[in-house]
């Protein structure tokens, strides 16, 4: 689980790089905000408890048709 | 045949069909007139990224003589439309709104397209959109926000930005949108006219441009919900090339416009929708509030419901928007970059750094909320709500990340995959159009259809249209 948001510009450099994007300083820069505000969706959907229910992602034993 | 109203560009579909239907109105003359409206407003709306008029002009003669020859194809016959400019045309350029698609040009039509044609619609060209539907009016894309016809200095809402825009201002009847969070139903509710999000899997995504596979869905957008519902009749049913298109049969959608939404229990989950949070007009929600109203006096039975998964969907549609599309255009993005405008290439790349976690994450928020929203329409026929939280914002000032941030009151249905329709309600003291959506069980588009006609009917909204 996602501990915090708050990812510097150097962790997000090496995450853009990771994930082969190759972004410069100026884009890092650019991206941060909007980047900050889907880690927080990303960190609010981590700490949800669903409690006894379980709650899949259904996957569906059946073929398309020929 | 002769013409017999001034301002052809302004009939509904129902009206101009039943004209051509009895010979009194040519299809040639009625997209001359639309093509007229083009050529006057277009350069203040920006609706339209491309206006095929000689082909237009073309499939009316065709249109007319069928009809004039007993051959009359139904609703839609010799009826102009225009495409939200992702929707494949085979032999026309199909840009997705994006410096990165300039020049495709599909071989092939959409299913969608295809069904309108067969149905003897009158294709007058395609129209602007947010770039690959996501984001918001970005002047680093090819082309030109379209602009509210109500008030040129406000946004459309989008991403089937110049859907809205086309529809509301008599540019063509009627117009297909897609909706991934809300691109349908937002810039319906923000022009002022009727939106429809159906079911997932009622109408084929095959040759509509990809943004989120298990979100995307096609529906129309037209002046009134009985137009809707024509427009519906035409493109629903199963399709082989869209492997997410449902079985399920496809109803008469023409008998559901009955005045008639007695007994109809109508859920209102108040917490989300109606009770006061920062991100939301209190103007926008006191006029649904009086639309509800109406419908209590027309005979429904209004109810609370609580759905606490509400608080979380947004959550979990954003992340698995972006995450699917980043799968989608990740080939493009890393290659040319360049290619895409800020805004889109931004929310893209986020889709890259989130994990496999958090996309997992959000589709057990999105089992949960179906689950839940299931639960609720066992008490209840349908939900209504506002559509969007706030009226349409201006230019000036626009903050392109509001799309992402506050509540999202279209989102949950595109995560539960339930229909929604857009339907006008009133407007704002600035003359601003509001919307209520109504939404109901899966496939109960029929439901869906004929609360949003009672009430519009009831209400008579359509007989005001946009001072352009």
């Amino acid at each position: 689980m996602r501990e915090t948001t708050d990812v510097s510009l150097e962790e997000l450099k090496l995450m853009a790089d990771l994930a082969g994007l190759g972004m410069d300083q100026d884009e890092l820069e650019e991206l941060k905000p909007i980047y900050d505000l889907y880690a927080e969706y990303a960190r609010q959907l981590h700490d949800i408890e669903f409690g006894a229910t379980e709650m899949v992602v259904e996957f569906r034993p059946d073929w398309p048709e020929s | 045949m002769a013409a017999t109203n001034s301002e052809l560009h302004f009939l509904t579909i129902h009206q101009a069909g039943q004209l051509i239907r009895n010979r009194e109105l040519s299809p040639v003359e009625l997209t001359r007139a639309c093509l007229e409206r083009i050529e006057q407003t277009d350069d203040r709306l920006h609706s339209f990224i491309l206006v095929t008029a000689d082909d237009a002009l073309r499939d009316a003669r065709i249109a007319e003589s069928e009809v004039l020859s007993g051959n009359h194809r139904g609703p839609m016959h010799g009826i102009p439309f225009a495409l939200k400019d992702l929707y494949d045309t085979a032999g026309v350029r199909t840009t997705s709104g994006s410096q990165v698609d300039i020049d495709r040009v599909p071989s092939e039509d959409a299913t969608t397209t295809a069904r309108l044609k067969a149905a003897g619609g009158i294709l007058l060209g395609k129209l602007a959109m947010h770039e690959f539907a996501l984001g918001g009016p970005d002047w680093t894309t090819p082309f030109e926000p379209a602009r509210n016809p109500w008030n040129l200095d406000h946004i459309t809402g989008g991403s089937s930005s110049g859907s809205g825009s086309a529809v509301a201002s008599g540019q063509c009847l009627g117009a297909l949108g897609s909706c991934t969070g809300g691109s349908i139903r937002g810039p319906a509710s923000l022009c002022g006219i009727v939106g429809l999000k159906p079911t997932y899997g009622r109408v084929s995504r095959f040759g509509v441009v990809t943004l989120s596979w298990s979100q995307d869905h096609a529906g129309p957008m037209t002046w009134t919900v009985e137009d809707t519902a024509y427009m519906l009749q035409a493109i629903a049913g199963h399709d082989p090339k869209d492997p997410t298109s449902s079985r399920a049969p496809v109803p008469d959608y023409s008998l559901s416009l009955r005045e008639d939404i007695r007994g109809v229990r109508l859920g209102l989950p108040r917490h989300y929708f109606f009770d006061p949070d920062p991100s939301v007009s209190p103007e926008v929600v006191a006029t649904v509030e009086e639309a509800v109203s109406a419908m209590e006096e027309l005979g429904a039975h209004v109810e609370e419901v609580s759905l606490p998964s509400l608080e979380h969907v947004r959550a979990a549609n954003s992340v698995i928007m972006v995450s699917e599309a980043y799968a989608y255009h990740e080939p493009n993005l890393k290659t040319r970059p360049q290619d895409f405008g800020e805004i889109v290439r931004g929310r893209f790349r986020v889709g890259a750094l989130m994990s496999a976690a958090d996309y997992l994450q959000a589709q057990r928020v999105r089992t949960w909320a179906r689950r839940e929203f299931a639960d609720v329409l066992k008490s209840v026929d349908l939900l209504v709500t506002p559509t969007m939280t706030q009226p349409a914002a201006a230019f000036e000032g626009y903050d392109p990340s509001s799309t992402v941030r506050g509540r999202s009151f279209t989102a949950p249905f595109n995560v539960t995959g339930l229909p929604a329709i857009s339907v006008p309600c009133g407007f704002t003291e600035d003359g601003l159009p509001i919307g209520m959506q109504i939404a109901g069980k899966p496939f109960d588009e029929p439901g869906v259809l004929q609360a949003a006609y009672t009430y519009q009917q009831h209400a008579g909204l359509f007989e005001q249209r946009p001072p352009i």
